[in-house]
């Protein structure tokens, strides 16, 4: 009796373990940030980005750019997990304080990696994240995050 | 403070963007403007018959219960263009029967990429979380700590206030994942009853990723305006020295803030005041304990509370609080509007804060 609690204990808690780290760790996509092939910027590093994306900076090698972000999608998550190096609720928290102090915006917002391509490929002085897999010719990678 | 000049270019400038337009213009707006809120409901109780930490028609609380510290703000940030960016925000309380006023407004404009001048009626840089101090859902307790925060202290000198009119420049630069501040102000203060004029102030920071921060604040202003029975106030110089700081590292939460505010050399109107709380995040629920002291001059005018709360963030824009805890006064009146019949009071209290 005392060994069969035994084994249903050692397998319950190795099945919980199993699960918690197929849902911890879900694969997050290489994150490519781009600008206009215009923008005169041709390489960053992550704290440039980061530092850009939370508005503590507005320019990259003395040149201003305005970024955008995604509202949802898997670029979105590993961007802010792998640059910003926050959660969904820490970048909320974050926004709030700078937002109702009058001290700063949180980007623009757009749908996905196509509208993000198309936005930053039409203005000259934006920069955006995409999925990797999504860059063309039309916008410049200058910072890739894996 | 009401300003109905302010509500009404800002209702006319709302008002604008809601004309009909080209998509052109509409989307250019869009761009431009920011339009966000949030509102905190809260219930306040104690079981003591002495208003705590405000007059009775401005929100302090009694034994009877109080809605009087529900709130709503507006917050509207226009993009002028890359240098230029005019912020405001309409606030209204349950106390002021939601009377809508400009909490704040200013034009403010990027210099450089570090520095930024703003000028207008502006947020005082002083304390930890006095420039958001109405958004309750930025921070763990239902409302700031009255130790530092109290602005309704109707016996006492008050570390900081809600806005100056004014300028202020800041200067912000990163480095890494250091972030370091100074913010340089001057202007004034006008409130009923109790004006600061010649106000000068510095903030500095050092923030680590939003992780740990520093801050530390000092200013000096000249008091005015001040009426009957504290006019001997007026013409005293009002100093003010804050330090804090502020930690959100794994799961663990800390805010500590002391203060000494002077008024001249009126010694009674001294006071000393800290404040330390300790949370620790667990999922979607924040446990925290909260000590204060508030000492005033030489009247034995101490006061310490003890609370307990619980913030629990039920949606990603949506927080619970609940709080209970014991504020004692040794021989004096403390924040409190009068003594109190008793030297250990009860407090109590829930919240729902919102941000949309």
């Amino acid at each position: 009796m005392y060994n069969l609690m035994k084994r249903k204990i050692v397998w319950l808690c190795s099945s919980i373990t199993l699960l918690s780290g197929l849902i911890a760790m879900p694969a997050l996509a290489d994150v490519a940030v781009i600008t206009n092939p215009g923008s005169g910027v041709s390489t960053a590093s992550s704290g440039d980005v980061k530092a850009l994306f939370l508005g503590k900076s507005k320019t990259i090698a003395g040149k201003s750019l305005t970024p955008v972000e995604q509202k949802s999608g898997g670029a979105r998550g590993s961007f802010n997990d792998k640059v910003l190096g926050k959660s969904d609720s820490q970048l909320k928290a974050y926004w709030t304080k700078l937002l109702f102090s009058g001290k700063g915006s949180p980007p623009k917002g757009l749908a996905d990696d196509a509208a993000v391509k198309a936005h930053v490929a039409a203005n000259a002085n934006s920069i955006g994240y995409i999925d990797s897999a999504a860059v063309d010719g039309s916008v410049k990678v200058i910072l890739t995050v894996k | 403070m009401k300003n109905n000049y302010f509500v009404s270019l800002l209702a006319l400038f709302a008002t604008s963007l809601l004309l009909p337009s080209s998509a052109a213009y509409a989307e250019n707006w869009a761009d431009k403007v920011t339009l966000k809120g949030f509102m905190s409901f809260a219930y306040h109780k104690t079981n003591e018959t002495a208003f705590y930490d405000g007059e009775p028609d401005e929100g302090g609380i009694d034994n009877k219960g109080s809605v009087k510290g529900t709130k709503l703000g507006i917050n509207l940030t226009a993009k002028i263009n890359d240098r230029i960016t005019l912020a405001s925000q309409l606030f209204g309380t349950a106390a002021e029967s939601y009377a809508v006023h400009v909490d704040w407004a200013f034009i403010a404009l990027n210099l450089a990429d570090p520095l930024t001048l703003r000028v207008g009626k502006v947020k005082y840089p002083v304390g930890l979380v006095n420039e958001y101090r109405d958004v309750g859902f930025a921070y763990p307790w239902i409302d700031t700590p009255s130790s530092i925060y109290s602005l309704e202290a109707p016996n006492g000198p008050q570390a900081t206030r809600e806005s100056f009119s004014g300028a202020s420049l800041l200067w912000e630069q990163a480095s890494g994942d250091m972030t370091y501040s100074a913010d340089v102000y001057a202007g004034e203060v006008n409130l009923s009853g109790s004006d600061v004029r010649e106000l000068k102030g510095l903030t500095v920071k050092a923030d680590w990723d939003d992780k740990v921060l520093f801050q530390a604040s000092k200013y000096r202003g000249i008091m005015a305006n001040v009426a009957a029975p504290l006019t001997a106030m007026n013409g005293q110089p009002h100093e003010a020295t804050v330090f804090g700081v502020k930690v959100d590292w794994n799961n663990y939460i800390v805010y500590a803030e002391t203060s000494e505010v002077t008024m001249g050399t009126m010694i009674a109107m001294k006071s000393d005041s800290s404040y330390a709380t300790l949370g620790y995040r667990v999922g979607k629920l924040l446990p925290h304990v909260t000590l204060e002291k508030y000492k005033q001059g030489n009247v034995d005018d101490d006061q310490t509370i003890t609370k307990l709360g619980l913030r629990y963030d039920i949606f990603p824009d949506t927080a619970l609080k609940f709080e209970i805890g014991t504020i004692k006064t040794d021989k004096g009146q403390g924040l409190f509007d009068g003594v109190p019949s008793k030297s250990s009071v009860d407090i109590y209290g829930f919240s729902v804060d919102v941000v949309f």
